[in-house]
């Protein structure tokens, strides 16, 4: 049993965590919470440095559906960027408080969720962040941004599924933290960030879009621009991985959190 | 509050660690050379019981000391009563909300200012923001710290470490408390209000658990003390003639600290 109603009872602790991590982590930085959008910011001055001489001036402006390639890397990046924050913090959150662990009863899952959380709140300022460029650059807004909540859903049991699964895998073998590295720079690669994913075919489409990260990407563009409506295979396809993820972080967390304090 | 007849009892807990001396940090490097040809096998890993077969209850309000020499047991029993850990044998049954202190370092958070370690600690124990708020000056009163309260806490002395965590531990309104070895730093005007106020809780009916190597002042603070010895409970009972007995045993040279390695 997870106790969700104990993890109530945690809540004000919980917050503290969350509050605690953001707070030790940017308050002795020259730009403070600036370090959380200016990652997504440079990934995304880097591809649109280079991906815009690949190819011509229309088959960009035709993927994009018009809307400035800055514009559109960066609105993908947000949450990328907040799933592969998320996915970094959860691998070392059992680890790094192994003390407490070890000399204090909460619920466990308050560590990982902290890292989730503390990643949308990051999200948040990349959103706003967003909003700046897409005012610079004169993109209006879609109709759909009522829904943009929406998407926020499959980020989040994404990010706690792989977080989890991240977190509890760390406390036996100290290796994950490497392959977790290597496996969010590939992430990115095979994500439909940096490219529209009606650019692929045939294998490729499939491959990408068992990852869980395709359906919220496209999800996001398509509540801020109102381009690439997130096709019903890919969702179909997206949300079982999504959904697959999080049963089996719950379930493999719950097994071990009773013991993870004599490991840890 | 609880209004069960019995605050803790225990029927035969033990706990058995496995030490695994081929594999001590959890490499993956161990387990994939292990299924290679021709690898030597890993040596199974060495069990130690760190407790054995304890069986006791406490009845509500009131203050128990735990004592023994170093590794006899007493940390983790109250780490199996906290349910940081689960025994590997036997149960442990807690009636009512529980608050505890079982390492001081474990629950400050250095990098932050005692001011934040306040709300840090409180909701750790469960107390909400809104009652830390309530408390907030009687707590900085009692832990007579005001003049630091907003330097850093890796800036304190173990003693303000444990004005700070006490002060907050003073207000929980849990039923069970327990206190590992906290109160050896204190210096002795806080240590006299430190016993003084765990009294006050244990004639307001809570229940309160104390781990000390300190005897003179267990025989003060406490009603009953369990005595732990190679991960075992050897006596149990009234404070001031354990102390005098345990003093006696200490002094015949069977003292000093012990490991209860068995296969």
């Amino acid at each position: 049993m997870l106790r969700w109603s104990e993890l109530a009872a945690y809540r004000d602790f919980l917050s503290m965590l969350v509050w605690r991590e953001l707070h030790l982590r940017y308050r002795h930085t020259l730009i403070g919470a600036g370090w959380s959008f200016l990652n997504p910011f440079l990934t995304m001055l880097v591809f649109s440095l280079i991906v815009p001489n690949l190819v011509s001036r229309q088959t960009l402006a035709a993927s994009t559906g018009g809307v400035p390639y800055a514009a559109y890397v960066y609105c993908g990046m947000a949450p990328w960027a907040c799933f592969s924050h998320a996915l970094t913090r959860c691998n070392m959150s059992l680890v790094d408080q192994s003390a407490l662990l070890r000399n204090m009863y909460f619920p466990r899952l308050a560590l990982p969720l902290s890292c989730v959380l503390a990643a949308l709140t990051e999200l948040l300022i990349s959103l706003a962040a967003l909003s700046v460029l897409m005012a610079v650059l004169r993109v209006p807004p879609s109709r759909n941004l009522a829904l943009l909540p929406l998407f926020f859903v499959p980020l989040i049991v994404a990010s706690l599924g792989a977080g989890l699964i991240l977190a509890m895998v760390q406390v036996r073998y100290r290796d994950v933290f490497f392959l977790m590295q290597f496996g969010i720079q590939l992430g990115l690669l095979v994500t439909p960030v940096w490219f529209p994913l009606s650019a692929l075919h045939g294998p490729a489409r499939w491959v990408v879009a068992l990852n869980p990260m395709t359906a919220v990407v496209q999800g996001f563009r398509w509540a801020v621009f109102g381009i690439d409506a997130p096709s019903p295979d890919v969702v179909a396809i997206s949300g079982i991985t999504t959904a697959a993820l999080l049963w089996v972080g719950l379930q493999y967390f719950r097994a071990r959190q009773e013991t993870v304090a004599d490991h840890v | 509050m609880s209004n069960h007849p019995v605050a803790i009892r225990c029927e035969g807990i033990g706990k058995r660690f496995l030490l695994n001396y081929t594999d001590p940090y959890h490499g993956l490097r161990a387990k994939l050379a292990g299924m290679l040809p021709g690898a030597r096998p890993n040596a199974a890993p060495v069990g130690l019981w760190a407790l054995r077969d304890v069986s006791f209850e406490i009845p509500p309000g009131g203050v128990f000391g735990v004592v023994g020499s170093n590794g006899s047991g007493k940390s983790i029993l109250l780490r199996i009563l906290a349910r940081v850990t689960k025994p590997t044998t036997g149960r442990a049954e807690v009636h009512g909300a529980i608050g505890s202190i079982l390492q001081l370092g474990a629950m400050l958070v250095p990098d932050l200012t005692g001011r934040e370690n306040i709300y840090q600690i409180g909701t750790l124990l469960r107390l909400s923001r809104a009652a830390i708020d309530r408390h907030f000056d009687e707590i900085i009163d009692f832990s007579g710290i005001e003049s630091q309260l907003d330097s850093l806490v890796r800036a304190y002395s173990a003693g303000m470490q444990l004005r700070l965590a006490f002060a907050v531990f003073a207000y929980l309104d849990s039923d069970v408390l327990l206190l590992d070895e906290a109160l050896s730093v204190a210096d002795e005007e806080f240590r006299i209000r430190c016993i003084e106020r765990i009294r006050g809780m244990a004639a307001r009916g809570k229940t309160i658990v104390v781990v000390s190597h300190e005897m003179a002042m267990m025989a003060d603070l406490c009603d009953q003390i369990l005595v732990m010895d190679h991960g075992r409970l050897q006596a149990f009972g009234d404070a001031r003639d354990i102390v005098g007995k345990y003093l006696d045993h200490q002094f015949a040279g069977t003292g000093g600290p012990r490991t209860g390695i068995q296969p």
